[in-house]
């Protein structure tokens, strides 16, 4: 079926093509041409040629005796005519010229007689003229073609005496063909013309006549046919004969354009078109076929006016159309055999994962609404009742933990109470009287309506134990639960009648829609499709980890919300970099390096992780490179081969700041206990050298006293170590961490240094040998220490002092640090100081310490306070809760 | 203070300035053991009034210490006219700071003092007591 699907387009455009051809050869278009050519026609320039042939009318109609026809001889033959050809459709009308056709000397006088008056030659199976005087012919027939009188047939070839055009034209060594056609594009203004009144009263004659072929017209023009064709003012039968022995004797009659080479060139057109409008798109393809049916019909004009040529244009024509129809066929199969194969993929990938639709074209959607409400709520019993279709009655549907007959109330309509007064509330009613089965132990029993705009699509009956708090929040939630549920199964009913009546094959039909399966499916896939995608990007945006994918090419082919995020942040716009240049710019590898981890994992498919190197030490960041691997097909299907497995890399950014500064800070810890521990064993290691050299002189029982306190003091350390590291892994808030407060305090400092540089203040530290860390969040921290330093920096008066003082309070578990700033300044009331709302302009400066930093302070467990006196300065005491 | 005497009343006197009582004791008995004779302090104040009453040919400055620091001792010392070499002894202090031989520290060894910088002390102090 596929393979037919695929040459189906081929076949019918050979079958075209030989049916064109055929068509061609039995002239099927040549009603085509010869319109275009009449059309053509239509616009052709003057011809100023000189013409061969002269037309002398009887337009009086004016009768002609011999003496007449006579002088009218004796004047050509003096005026110089070529030939006379005396045209009367009545052959005793030529009789005058007959007895008389001697006075012409010049050339020959002609005599055509009617087609009727032929008679056959007895005995020899031939036709022959009835008089036998002068060179003859006969006149013959037009007849009517397509609306013009435009062949002229050669009697000849049929036994018959010629026709007197072919005759004369053959005397004059001209061969015509058998069939000539009449050339419209000359026009006839060049033809002479001259009436028999005028010629025999020997008006200029000689300048007209000389030196060529006189047609004398005895029938007067009321006698004669009078064509109504081309061009379209008419023309005389004898105008017309005159015009067509001018065409012959001048060789400007149509020629056709050889059958064969016509024949080639369509069918050379026509595979170029073919296979051409496929490259292009639809719309290009069309103006191409206009542009070929434009360059046809130029040909076809420049044809018949330089060479009179009639081209096989509604061949050509046909042709190129038919091509670009059986191109569009060939297109719409391969479309529709994508569409085919996209929608059975579709639908079976969509069955799996479009839930909504799931549920909406499910008949138990009761079922899934108990998974959900089971998720999220603990209750004892759970019993839903949907509202019967188009009545107020209602009938349970669905249970959880309990049975769909626990329901002890009889009434079902819910225009009744207890339902109509959850309708009434729109919210959970607690029922006093037992509507669900008495259970061993009492339970809280409610009620709560499903409504959507004003729709009452059933209820939702639920027991929660007695002793559960069913506080006001809990049952708005449950309020909220509801109005979902309600909106969810308002939307499957809309759904499942939409698809009820798009289903009725009487309104497919009204809506001229009988057979385009397909294409309802994918208007119906289509929106499920985009959902399930934009699902699948949300789930990609959810995702913590910053993930950017390339494809083998090193194109970017997906970035996750949060790798944008991270590129604002840190400035680096790595959808603009290849897999290499974020390997080089964040893992500062060099090129070599970088090129040899991308090989590793497109051709070993190994992950590769390293760490990023930032500036800052704080942060963390692990970069993870790995191969995104498709399942390998058996290689037979063309459209699925992957000569590589991978198919994308995908790159992922771990921040991994938070182990960085557990890490760091079991480190600091470490180093903290490793060295009080090393400074007490060298102590006691000491007091060993020191007994050893000089054990007289050495207090014996004080040094054992302080050993038995140095070892003591190790075995705390190790406690504490042991307490610390537990502390710092198990505590609940992973917002903060026992910071050393002297490294933040100096960076503080150094941040503020400008400031305080240019107002020459010193700062005096006073820290105590050893700080116990801190438990405070390091960003925030450093923002508060900032903010003090900056406050009093300001306020300190140039070339003061501001003392920082670290003090330590307390004992281990309970152990305070004090961080105490105090500057030499100006000061500032205390009305501002303390100012809460946005009274004092001046006050904003100190509100952030006052209100969010203290706040910040007193949840870390520790405090802040701030005072300032005027003409002093400030002093402010940041307390921590010492942490390590 | 604490006067720790070698017993041979060598001339070579030391000052050793540590909050570290036990330490500075046994620092004090054992720097005199290996023939100096030594005054302990605990603080700086106590060793600025020890460089009053007697002369030293060295001064061993703890460097963190309550009340005044080492360095502040330092400072105060060549304030005082105090010229004599001065040690540090320092967990964190580095002898490459150019504000440290400024003020005529001489050297600083790191603490906690093991064996090689115990051995390096009794060198620098032997080498800066001799004439």
């Amino acid at each position: 079926m596929r393979q037919y699907m695929l040459w189906r387009g081929q076949l019918l455009s050979v079958l075209v093509l030989l049916s064109l051809g055929l068509g061609q050869a039995q002239g099927l278009f040549e009603t085509i041409d010869v319109l275009l050519n009449d059309w053509q026609a239509t616009w052709a320039p003057p011809d100023n040629a000189r013409a061969s042939v002269v037309l002398v009318s009887n337009e009086a109609g004016s009768p002609v005796d011999q003496q007449v026809a006579k002088n009218l001889l004796e004047t050509f033959s003096r005026a110089g005519a070529s030939d006379v050809v005396i045209l009367s459709d009545n052959v005793t009308a030529a009789t005058p010229f007959r007895q008389a056709y001697t006075a012409f000397q010049a050339g020959t006088v002609w005599f055509p007689d009617p087609l009727r008056h032929v008679e056959l030659e007895e005995g020899k199976g031939r036709w022959r003229l009835a008089s036998g005087s002068g060179e003859q012919g006969v006149i013959c027939p037009v007849s009517l073609s397509l609306g013009a009188y435009r062949s002229l047939l050669n009697t000849a070839d049929a036994q018959l005496p010629p026709c007197f055009e072919h005759a004369l034209a053959s005397a004059k060594g001209i061969q015509a063909p058998p069939l000539v056609r009449m050339n419209f594009s000359r026009g006839d203004a060049f033809l002479p013309m001259l009436s028999m009144a005028s010629v025999l009263h020997g008006d200029a004659v000689s300048s007209v006549v000389k030196g060529r072929v006189v047609v004398l017209a005895l029938d007067a023009p009321a006698q004669s046919f009078t064509m109504s064709a081309r061009p379209p003012s008419g023309r005389s039968m004898p105008h017309w004969h005159a015009l067509m022995l001018d065409g012959i004797l001048q060789e400007q009659t149509l020629k056709r354009f050889p059958m064969w080479a016509g024949l080639c060139i369509g069918v050379l057109f026509f595979v170029t078109i073919f296979y051409g409008l496929q490259w292009l798109e639809p719309l290009v393809a069309v103006g191409v076929l206009f542009v070929y049916v434009a360059l046809v019909l130029l040909a076809g004009w420049v044809a018949l006016l330089q060479h009179g040529n009639e081209l096989p244009q509604g061949y050509w024509l046909t042709a190129g159309v038919m091509a670009f129809l059986g191109s569009e066929q060939l297109r719409r199969d391969r479309e529709s055999m994508l569409l085919r194969s996209a929608l059975i993929g579709l639908r079976k990938e969509l069955r799996l994962h479009a839930q909504t639709e799931e549920f909406y074209a499910t008949d138990e959607p009761w079922r899934q609404i108990i998974v959900f409400v089971n998720q999220c709520f603990d209750m004892q019993r759970s019993l839903f009742l949907e509202r019967v279709s188009g009545d107020h009655r209602v009938k349970e549907v669905a249970a959880l933990n309990c049975s769909i007959n626990d329901i002890d109330e009889q009434r079902r309509d819910y225009e009744r109470a207890p339902y109509s007064i959850a309708i009434e509330k729109n919210q959970p009613i607690r029922l006093n009287r037992d509507y669900l089965k008495r259970l061993n132990e009492t339970d809280q029993q409610f009620l709560a309506p499903l409504l959507f705009g004003g729709q009452v699509l059933g209820f939702w009956a639920f027991s929660l134990r007695k002793d559960f708090d069913a506080s006001a929040d809990y049952l708005r939630q449950i309020q909220q639960f509801g109005a979902e549920i309600g909106e969810l199964f308002y939307h499957r009913q809309q759904w499942q009648r939409a698809n009820q009546l798009d289903n009725q094959f009487m309104r497919r039909l009204i809506r001229f829609d009988a057979g385009l399966g397909y294409h309802r499916q994918l208007e119906n896939l289509l929106p499920l499709l985009l959902k399930r995608h934009d699902m699948l990007q949300r789930f990609f945006d959810c995702q913590s980890t910053a993930c950017i994918a390339y494809n083998l090419f090193g194109q970017v082919t997906h970035v996750s919300a949060r790798m944008q995020q991270v590129s604002q942040q840190w400035g680096v716009a790595f959808f603009n970099y290849a897999a290499t240049d974020i390997l080089i710019t964040l893992c500062q590898l060099n090129h070599a390096q970088a090129q040899e981890i991308v090989r590793r994992v497109a051709l070993q498919k190994e992950s590769v992780s390293l760490q990023v190197k930032f500036p800052e030490q704080a942060k963390g960041c692990v970069i993870e490179i790995k191969p995104v691997i498709f399942e390998k097909t058996d290689g037979t299907d063309r459209d699925n081969a992957a000569p590589f497995d991978v198919q994308a890399l995908l790159i992922e950014l771990h921040d991994n700041t938070l182990q960085r500064l557990l890490a760091r800070q079991i480190g600091d810890v470490l180093k903290d206990a490793s060295y009080k521990i090393r400074n007490e064993l060298e102590t006691l290691s000491l007091v060993g050298t020191v007994l050893e050299q000089n054990r007289e002189a050495a207090p014996a029982h004080i040094f054992v006293k302080n050993i038995a306190e140095r070892v003591k003091i190790i075995r705390n350390e190790v406690t504490d170590l042991q307490r610390h590291v537990e502390e710092i892994f198990e505590r609940d808030d992973t917002s903060l961490f026992p910071l050393n407060i002297g490294a933040h305090i100096d960076d503080a400092l150094q941040k503020n240094n400008a400031l305080l540089v240019s107002r020459r203040i010193t700062v005096v530290k006073n820290f105590p040998k050893f700080i116990p860390l801190v438990w405070a969040s390091p960003k925030m921290l450093a923002d508060i220490l900032e903010d003090c330093i900056g406050v009093l920096a300001e306020d300190a008066a140039v070339n003061s002092e501001i003392s920082a003082a670290l003090t330590v309070s307390g004992e281990k578990a309970g152990q305070r640090v004090c961080f105490q700033l105090e500057n030499q300044g100006y000061g500032v009331p205390e009305d501002i100081l303390l100012s809460v709302k946005g009274d004092h302009e001046e006050g904003a400066r100190y509100r952030k310490i006052t209100q969010v930093h203290m706040r910040f302070l007193r949840e870390w467990g520790g405090d802040l306070s701030i005072t300032s006196t005027l003409g002093k300065g400030f002093l402010i005491s940041l307390y921590f809760k010492a942490g390590i | 203070m604490t006067q720790v005497d070698s017993g041979k009343r060598s001339g070579k006197r030391v000052l050793i300035v540590e909050d570290d009582e036990f330490l500075a004791e046994l620092l004090g008995v054992w720097i005199s053991s290996c023939g100096f004779d030594v005054t302990v302090c605990n603080h700086g104040v106590q060793a600025l009034e020890a460089l009053k009453l007697q002369s030293f040919s060295v001064v061993l400055v703890d460097f963190m210490m309550p009340v005044l620091d080492g360095i502040a001792l330092v400072k105060q010392m060549r304030a005082l006219a105090y010229t004599q070499p001065v040690v540090i002894l320092s967990a964190s202090a580095d002898f490459s700071d150019e504000n440290l031989v400024a003020l005529g520290v001489v050297d600083c060894l790191q603490k906690p003092l093991d064996e090689n910088s115990r051995e390096q002390l009794i060198n620098v102090l032997t080498h800066l007591v001799t004439p």
